[in-house]
């Protein structure tokens, strides 16, 4: 009797903590935040899961309105700027692709002028099958992508840039090239403030990048 | 009473194990580049291969041999570090001109089981008639990547569909098969001309 009550208690929670300890293992390395709940309650973005908890913050994931200036900067001054709820998005521009190319990468400035935090969480668009919020991140040498299940969150009173080598829109499924100069309507949609229509400048990966640099450190080690 | 405590101690057990867990997985995700990075330093790099060109011809490590060479593991559904390379390694060869003639450039993929020669083909193309894709079989293409110490994961999307996680540095290698060093990914332009330079007059 005593034998098959320890068995009893052994094994739940024993399966529990094997289970919790092999799939620490085997998924920790592509997590995503998961939906906890209750969103607004959470104060800042979080990086997801997967990534090194040794690692700094990931390169350009946010940025407070008063330091974003360089980057939301001039480029932004030609192009519209578009407003959903409280948010304001500018810079929308999306990286010239080859033809064939599967994939491509939007990015803009998201500004959240609303006391509460709200949620980039997909899109849709005709040039592309799918479209997804994803960050990279260069760990050493090896660059990491992860999809952000939950969104990107758009902090109360806070900005967020999207930018090469950090948060990025990700086009899938390309049905088309995009082709420097030319704009590619898209429909973002937000957890809170709905959807709204932009436009993406396609921009060679030079000018994408030119506005970022200062903020994105390379690391070599040659 | 000597129930509780021997829940108590089941409950220390599972605790242990999770943090033993949580422990192997800080270990491991960040152990593959510093150790590929320590390799690479200290032992050569590669091994000898049977894969296929992206014109569809079979290739092997003897295109390596006899000449200064690039190489880049990547994949083609990649929105950043890939494109972004390949374009670099076609502006290095141009802004080269002559003196960069000898240099063999080579995009090899971490993802062979969508990259096949025909999308490499029509892929690498765009960006450079310089620059040889390869692929071929994934267990194959496993064992060169490992060979040179790349670190390469596929990782799941929730639409069914994945990405790949890899190691976005050039691997430069001397005529005589030595590896020399590495261009990072977005390094500076002239730091990255002037190693392919080195790199030819070796």
């Amino acid at each position: 009797m005593e034998t098959i009550m320890q068995v009893k208690f052994l094994s739940p929670a024993l399966v529990a903590s094997l289970i919790a300890a092999t799939s620490a293992c085997a998924h920790a390395a592509f997590e995503t935040p998961q939906a906890s709940g209750d969103n607004h309650q959470r104060a800042v973005v979080k990086t997801p899961r997967g990534w090194d908890a040794q690692s700094g913050p990931a390169p350009g994931m946010m940025i407070l309105a008063a330091s974003s200036g360089d980057s939301a900067g001039h480029a932004a001054m030609k192009q519209p700027n578009y407003t959903v709820g409280d948010l304001l998005i500018s810079n929308v521009r999306a990286g010239a692709t080859v033809p064939k190319a599967p994939v491509a990468g939007g990015y803009m400035v998201i500004r959240n002028n609303g006391s509460e935090p709200d949620f980039l969480i997909g899109g849709q668009a005709a040039f592309a099958g799918d479209v997804q919020i994803h960050e990279m991140k260069m760990q050493g040498d090896v660059m990491k992508m992860r999809e952000l299940a939950d969104g990107l969150e758009i902090p109360a009173g806070g900005e967020v840039v999207l930018k090469p080598g950090g948060y990025h829109v990700m086009f899938m499924k390309l049905t088309e090239p995009l082709i420097e100069g030319e704009n590619r309507k898209t429909t973002l949609t937000f957890k809170n403030a709905g959807s709204v229509q932009v436009e993406f400048t396609v921009k060679s990966r030079k000018h994408l990048n030119a506005h970022d640099k200062d903020h994105t450190k390379h690391g070599s080690s040659n | 009473m000597t129930a509780l405590r021997r829940r108590l101690g089941i409950w220390a057990a599972a605790a242990a194990l999770i943090l033993a867990g949580g422990t192997l997985w800080l270990v491991t995700t960040d152990a593959p580049q510093q150790f590929a990075q320590r390799v690479v330093e200290s032992k050569g790099i590669g091994q000898p291969f049977n894969l296929v060109d992206h014109n569809g011809n079979p290739i092997t490590e003897k295109a390596f041999e006899g000449s200064p060479t690039a190489v880049f593991f990547g994949f083609t559904h990649c929105p950043e570090v890939c494109p972004t390379t390949l374009h670099e390694m076609a502006s290095w060869l141009n802004t080269l001109g002559p003196d960069g003639k000898p240099i063999k450039a080579f995009f090899i993929t971490v993802d062979p089981d969508r990259d096949t020669p025909e999308i490499m083909n029509s892929y690498v193309s765009n960006f450079s008639d310089r620059i040889v894709g390869i692929t071929g079989k994934p267990d194959e293409i496993a064992e060169l990547a490992k060979s040179w110490h790349v670190y390469w994961k596929k990782i799941p999307l929730e639409s069914g569909d994945y990405t790949m996680d890899h190691t976005a540095s050039v691997f430069l290698i001397d005529a005589k098969g030595k590896f020399k060093s590495t261009i990072a990914f977005r390094e500076n332009t002239e730091t990255a001309v002037a190693k392919l330079k080195k790199l030819v007059s070796h």
